[in-house]
């Protein structure tokens, strides 16, 4: 199943797990708004979560993005009570999160699709392991293929520089960098990344 | 278009149906790693190649080598730009001393690089960051240990990538400041062409002093005014309601006209800029824009300059119509005062004059000796102008110079005091005016024109204290010069004063003039010694001298009578002896 090339504004296919780079706020929201305001248009369960800009501000930016709220189709949280809810990041708590969180969507029935997007932008305020990184987008690729969804990660490239690009370059298929789809068919597992480094 | 949510059956499928990835190459992770690392190379030239400023491209480029291979980057210098400099230092290189030696071993590195020495550290090396022209800076690295051969290969690759990236963006910022610059041009040239159209309207439509205010009022936004010499303000443009006033200036204005004459362009003078056009030496017109906030700029000084060319040709043209309408209107005169008859009416007409309306002649002079017949003519007709105009007549004065005074033939108004009050302060210091009588055909100027001059010259009577004298006024000299024969007037002038005028002749004396002096304050003796500025002993001497010579008995009424009646004739004689 192939959503219409305009569907998620970013031209993403279902079961998409792709990472965003940028390095302006403009950059970002380049991204960000456009695939938000596709999933919302689309009827999607859209979650957000935000890390460099406020939720405010991006509902601000979204038409219909408050009504959305009211109804329940459109969740946005800031990084602090998500990801570093416990004041670092753990990956197994995260990703126990979204599969409760994707289970339940899934029993309740009321969506048909699953927009998710989530800024990683902490990663040097929270001082987490790079192998933590690159186990939890690996999960991430494999979540996406279990449910009717597709997910976008975002990484602010001025505040954790260009490791982080590298390093999810080597471990993903795909990638998505300044709208342009990259991929790498010989993409190592996080488990061969995490031996490499050690 | 989206599926119910559920668990997906198939995790790998894509939109063309083919696996997403490629089956993992067998044990080979070190293979597949360094693919993987040359794919996230290409990622990064390319997010490298998007970034337009030099610090983002470092910050990529040196960030990127602890993810490449086990190594660290100390830093980057580059060579271009604004003077050489460092970028994302770190740990050693940001010592000042370390930083000089460095620098003095890249300078003697070949552009690709090579190894450095640096202490406490067991391997450092300065990759190039090269572009296809030159060696844009170097990149430098440092390893516990000596990377491996293929490691050191994606290293000189990303210096590779970023010498590129830095050399795009320093082309793309040479064409972003050369578009920026052709753009300003095209700007201003497009600005200029549309000052330059919008000004050429105005003088092929024959717009005047008021079009060009108007145009650039339009064309700037900011209120614009022309001012002649003094100040008085011959076009305004502005928003609607607004009063656009005379200039007031902290400098005396005549400064202000010459230091912008002296400048060529626009100038900036308190609240004003203003820029000064003279066409001719007599004429001089100030176009300015209103502009306190001082908004304008090299927009609005080009559309000053270019409504200052327009104004030069207005103000030249209406000049040489003054010139023309001066000259017609100056033969126009000379023919009407000589006795030409109705055939002027046309010709009159044709100036903007109807001959059937009530005229005067008047006369002015003046005692000023420090300006030219020109200057003088210039002002009489900048007076009439203005008085004219302001009573709703538009024709340019009849004027024309009449030896040391001139002549203004100007239609009669039960205001004409104004008038007259307006061309003596006009005239100047010793300014003095004769009016005629009214002229209601052609053939009554000849005479208003020699009542204007008889009163003229009375005026000028010595202990004349009347600088505006009307014929109508003159009383007993209007009566002795409408005599129809002169040389009766000569006859008693002679019989009574005619002794005294030979004595004072002969003994260059004015006994005649004391005599004057005399009657008028009714035999005084104080009041005529202080009228000619003389000892009260000597008027007394000269009466009885005068009474002497004459033979006349001054103390008799009749005697007196008469000979102050002769006194005044001998001075119309005088007066028409010199029309």
């Amino acid at each position: 199943m192939t959503l219409e090339a305009s569907s998620h504004g970013l031209g993403l296919d279902h079961h998409d797990h792709v990472c965003g780079f940028y390095y302006t706020a403009e950059e970002r929201d380049a991204m960000l708004l456009p695939y938000l305001r596709e999933g919302l248009a689309s009827g999607n369960k859209c979650v957000a979560v935000v890390d460099s800009t406020r939720p405010e501000d991006v509902v601000a930016q979204l038409p219909g993005a408050q009504e959305a709220i009211d109804s329940g189709q459109f969740e946005i949280y800031d990084s602090d009570e998500t990801y570093l809810s416990t004041g670092a990041f753990d990956p197994d708590l995260t990703i126990d999160f979204w599969e409760e969180r994707a289970k339940g969507l899934a029993e309740e029935g009321v969506f048909d699709f699953i927009t998710l997007t989530g800024e990683l932008s902490w990663i040097d305020r929270a001082d987490t392991p790079r192998e933590d990184i690159v186990r939890y987008e690996s999960w991430a690729d494999q979540f996406v293929s279990k449910y009717p969804m597709t997910i976008l990660c975002l990484y602010d490239l001025r505040r954790l520089g260009s490791a982080v690009l590298m390093d999810l370059m080597r471990t993903h298929p795909k990638l998505l960098m300044g709208g342009l789809l990259l991929e790498n068919p010989h993409h190592i597992s996080s488990d061969e990344f995490s031996t490499s480094r050690h | 278009m989206t599926a119910s949510l559920g668990l997906a059956h198939d995790a790998a499928s894509t939109a063309d149906g083919s696996s997403s990835t490629v089956p993992p190459l067998d044990g080979d992770l070190t293979l597949r790693e360094q693919l993987s690392s040359l794919r996230g190379l290409l990622a990064l030239s390319m997010l490298m190649t998007e970034r337009r400023q030099p610090d983002e491209i470092i910050h990529l480029a040196a960030t990127a080598v602890p993810a490449l291979v086990s190594a660290r980057t100390l830093g980057a210098h580059l060579t271009f730009g604004e003077g050489a400099r460092w970028h994302e230092t770190t740990g050693t290189l940001n010592e000042p001393m370390t930083r000089a030696d460095v620098l003095s071993q890249l300078q003697h590195l070949p552009g690709s690089g090579g190894e450095l020495a640096i202490a406490d550290m067991h391997w450092a090396w300065a990759f190039g960051l090269l572009s296809p022209a030159e060696t844009v800076g170097y990149l430098i690295v440092t390893a516990e240990h000596r990377p491996e051969e293929a490691d050191l290969l994606l290293l000189r690759s990303l210096a590779q990538q970023t010498g590129i990236a830095l050399a795009n963006a320093r082309l793309h910022t040479t064409h972003s400041a050369t578009h920026t610059v052709l753009n300003e041009t095209i700007t201003s040239l497009r600005n200029k062409t549309a000052i330059h159209d919008r000004f050429t309207k105005v003088a092929l439509a024959g717009g005047g002093q008021q079009g060009v205010v108007d145009a650039l009022f339009e064309l700037t936004g900011l209120p614009a005014s022309i001012e002649d010499r003094s100040g008085k303000v011959l076009a305004s443009a502005g928003p609607p309601g607004t009063q656009i006033h005379r200039a007031t200036f902290s400098k005396k204005r005549e400064q202000v006209w010459q230091a912008a004459l002296r400048s060529g362009h626009p100038i900036r003078v308190d609240d004003r800029l203003l820029t000064v056009v003279r066409p001719h030496p007599d004429v001089l017109g100030v176009l300015m824009l209103v502009d306190p906030g001082q908004l304008a700029d090299d927009h609005e000084s080009v559309a000053l300059e270019h409504g200052a060319t327009v104004l030069a040709i207005e103000l030249a043209r209406l000049h040489g119509l003054a010139e023309t309408e001066l000259r017609l209107g100056r033969n126009l005169v000379a023919d009407l005062i000589s006795g030409a008859g109705d055939e002027v009416f046309d010709r009159a007409q044709a100036l903007g004059h109807d001959l059937r309306r009530p005229h005067r002649v008047i006369m002015v002079s003046s005692d000023r000796r420090d300006d030219s017949p020109d200057d003088f003519l210039l002002r009489i007709r900048e007076s009439l102008s203005g008085s004219i105009v302001a009573t709703g007549n538009t024709p340019p004065p009849l004027l024309m110079p009449s030896g040391p005074a001139i002549v203004a033939l100007v239609p009669y108004k039960s205001t004409e005091t104004e008038l007259l009050s307006s061309l003596l302060k006009a005239a100047g210091r010793g300014g003095r005016i004769g009016v005629g009588g009214i002229c209601r055909k052609p053939t009554d100027f000849p005479r208003s024109h020699r009542e204007a001059q008889l009163a003229l010259r009375v005026s000028e009577m010595p202990r004349n204290n009347s600088a505006i004298l009307r014929y109508d006024d003159l009383g007993v000299y209007q009566l002795l010069s409408e005599n129809s024969d002169p040389r009766t007037l000569q006859t008693f002038v002679q019989r009574w004063l005619g002794s005294l005028i030979d004595y004072d002749a002969a003994h260059e004396s004015d006994f005649t003039e004391t005599l004057s002096a005399f009657l008028d304050v009714g035999g005084n003796y104080d009041a005529t010694a202080q009228a000619l500025h003389i000892g009260r002993s000597t008027v007394r001497y000269r009466i009885r001298r005068i009474q002497q010579i004459t033979g006349h008995d001054l103390s008799d009424p009749e005697v007196r009578f008469q000979v102050q009646l002769a006194v005044r004739a001998w001075a119309t004689v005088q007066v028409l002896s010199r029309l």
